[in-house]
């Protein structure tokens, strides 16, 4: 009785070591499982809020980016319109007819056009050019180029324009934009040109 | 319509007809061809010239000087200068056989006899021109000078048989000033009457143009851009002051007045380009011309008490005239709507200027102070402009432009003889103004 009792003691401490083993090792292994299945669920968390404040600064920096390459792109726009203004105003020329001053339909829209962009740059000083085609003397045409450009001050002044801003010359037929004769480099030499002086 | 078709009919009619004599009908009229410039001059013989002691210096000399007069007489346009197959074996007139110079067709002969000192270089010459139908002596001159001035010598004998002859003088010693663009910029340049001895009188690299002489020839006036902007320059030729004229804006084409220092001169002071009087310090002495539009181009009477000029004030620019002592101002030109450039003779008897049509482009008329005898004296060849009279009145120079390339040329008075000036010169010559 006592060889089994003993024997089941063995066994029962056998048992219960192993159990106890079992269990204790069991219990740290669920322990432990638990700990790591929060630990993961909040690494997956953080993770993904990392994830998340991640993708909002990327986000956000894009958009920033966007803003930035925005207002730069605006910037650039704005100089370039600022130039392509610039050079309208100066490259844009007005014609004249034959042994004429007058100021045609088609002129006065580019001219209003040269005002604006004069009040638009109020430190800007100019000087309007007259030129001629090359038929008529030398003389008269020295005359007449300084018609067609004062004519050109006249309307920009009753545009609104400071008449100080504006100074006019002649060139008379000494500088015709189109060598050649005939109605069209004719045509393209009776003109007014404008050169920026100064304010830009 | 009807009644400006007519005008322009007649206009054309009577101003071409000279030119296009070429149907039977006006060939027995008393036209002048001006493929012909033989006609209506002068025959006049220079046979070969008489050493008066010979040595190999002054054969040389004999041929060029008398090659030298031929020119020059042929040059004027009155005459038909040939050396002849005649000969006269002494200078004076007892000893010429008038009678077969006559027979050969000849009416006036030139005779010359030439020492050379070799020992001083001094050369002698005396020169005759005879009247062989009269068979009379005109003209008897003798010259002593350096051997290498025997042009000048030359000259002044033909200056003494123009004014003997014609009471023209003044042709050989005067000069040409005008414009050209040879070295890429406009300058001012000067020739001889003959184009020869070609100089520059600016260099400026810049616009200069619309040359004048004084009276006495002392001084050119111009517009030069050398400031930048168009102004007066009056540039001494004796090394004396020279002076800018500057209004703002616009100090253009100088005219000096006859016997004057002072000048006519082009501002825009008061609206548009109108004419002022002026010392050459720039005082305005009088407003000239003032009105709607542009004045400009002012050229004056031989004295002084009239000038010409150009307004568009009557809507396309026109020549008008101005009496200083009546105060009045007249329209000159009513054919055509384009004319330009006027240049009173130095006699005062007729106004070249310049008429651009639609029909026959842009060419050379002269009128009368009245406003009669309209001339048209070139004719499709070229754009023909900026016509000056020669001091002794017989020719005008001009500049022409055929192609792309604008030169000197030189016409009578009627429009004969047209030739180029200053032949070998590029780049472009224009605005020639011939000196008193």
């Amino acid at each position: 009785m006592k060889r089994y009792f003993s024997r089941f003691f063995i066994i029962a401490l056998i048992c219960a070591l192993g159990l106890s083993f079992g269990c204790s090792s069991k219990k740290a292994d669920v322990n432990e499982g638990i700990t790591q299945e929060q630990s993961s669920e909040e690494d997956r968390l953080n993770a993904e809020q990392a994830e998340k404040d991640k993708k909002a600064e990327e986000e956000r920096l894009q958009a920033e980016e966007l803003e930035r390459q925005k207002k730069l792109e605006q910037q650039k726009k704005e100089e370039q319109s600022k130039q392509e203004a610039l050079r309208k105003f100066s490259d844009v020329n007005i014609y004249f007819g034959f042994d004429s001053s007058e100021i045609s339909e088609e002129a006065r829209a580019i001219l209003e056009e040269k005002a604006q962009w004069l009040m638009e740059n109020k430190n800007v000083k100019i000087t309007v050019e007259g030129h001629c085609d090359e038929r008529g003397t030398t003389q008269y045409n020295l005359a007449l180029g300084e018609r067609r450009a004062e004519s050109v001050k006249t309307y920009l002044v009753a545009l609104g324009v400071d008449s100080s801003r504006i100074l006019t010359i002649s060139y008379g037929e000494e500088r015709p934009a189109v060598n050649g004769s005939g109605d069209d480099a004719w045509s393209k030499n009776r003109r007014a040109e404008f050169v920026i002086e100064s304010g830009i | 319509m009807k009644f400006k078709l007519i005008l322009v009919y007649i206009f054309i009619f009577t101003v071409n007809m000279p030119f296009y004599s070429f149907s039977d009908e006006y060939k027995n009229l008393q036209f002048i061809d001006v493929n012909n410039p033989f006609i209506n001059k002068i025959p006049i013989a220079i046979p070969e010239f008489i050493p008066l002691e010979k040595n190999e210096k002054i054969s040389e000399i004999i041929e060029t000087s008398n090659d030298y007069l031929g020119y020059l007489l042929s040059f004027t346009s009155y005459f038909r200068a040939s050396d002849s197959s005649l000969n006269v074996d002494d200078i004076v007139g007892t000893k010429i056989d008038f009678q077969s110079w006559k027979k050969n067709g000849f009416e006036f002969l030139i005779t010359a006899g030439l020492f050379y000192d070799k020992d001083t270089g001094f050369l002698e010459m005396e020169l005759r021109l005879f009247d062989v139908l009269k068979a009379d002596l005109a003209v008897g001159k003798r010259y002593t000078g350096k051997a290498e001035d025997f042009k000048k010598m030359l000259k002044r004998f033909a200056s003494e048989i123009m004014e003997k002859m014609f009471g023209n003088s003044g042709l050989f010693e005067s000069k040409i000033a005008f414009v050209s663009d040879l070295s890429g910029h406009k300058e001012i340049y000067s020739c001889d009457f003959d184009g020869a001895n070609v100089q520059k009188v600016t260099d400026d690299k810049t616009i200069n143009v619309s040359p004048s002489w004084s009276y006495d020839n002392s001084y050119l006036a111009y517009t030069s851009y050398k400031r930048n902007v168009p102004e007066i320059f009056i540039k001494s030729l004796t090394g004396k002051k020279n002076y800018i004229v500057s209004k703002k804006r616009l100090s253009i084409t100088p005219k000096w007045m006859p016997g004057k220092f002072s000048l006519a001169a082009v501002f825009s002071i008061d609206g548009d380009p109108d004419i002022y009087i002026i010392s050459p310090n720039g005082e305005i002495l009088q407003t000239a011309v003032k009105g709607y539009g542009i004045d400009v181009s002012p050229d004056f009477s031989p004295n002084g008490k009239k000038m010409a000029f150009v307004s568009s004030r009557g809507g396309s620019p026109q020549i008008y005239i101005k009496d200083f002592s009546e105060n009045t101002i007249k329209r000159l030109t009513f054919e055509g709507n384009y004319n330009t450039s006027p240049s009173w003779s130095p006699k005062g008897d007729y106004i070249a200027y310049v008429g651009m049509t639609k029909e026959y482009g842009i060419n050379i008329y002269t009128i009368k102070p009245d406003g009669s005898h309209i001339r048209m004296l070139t004719f499709s060849s070229g754009d023909n402009e900026e016509p000056s009279w020669s001091p002794d009145g017989s020719l005008i120079v001009f500049s022409r432009k055929n192609g792309r390339k604008k030169s000197l040329h030189l016409m009578t008075r009627s429009g004969e003889d047209q030739r180029q000036l200053v032949v070998n010169m590029a780049g472009n010559q224009s605005e020639p103004a011939w000196s008193h």
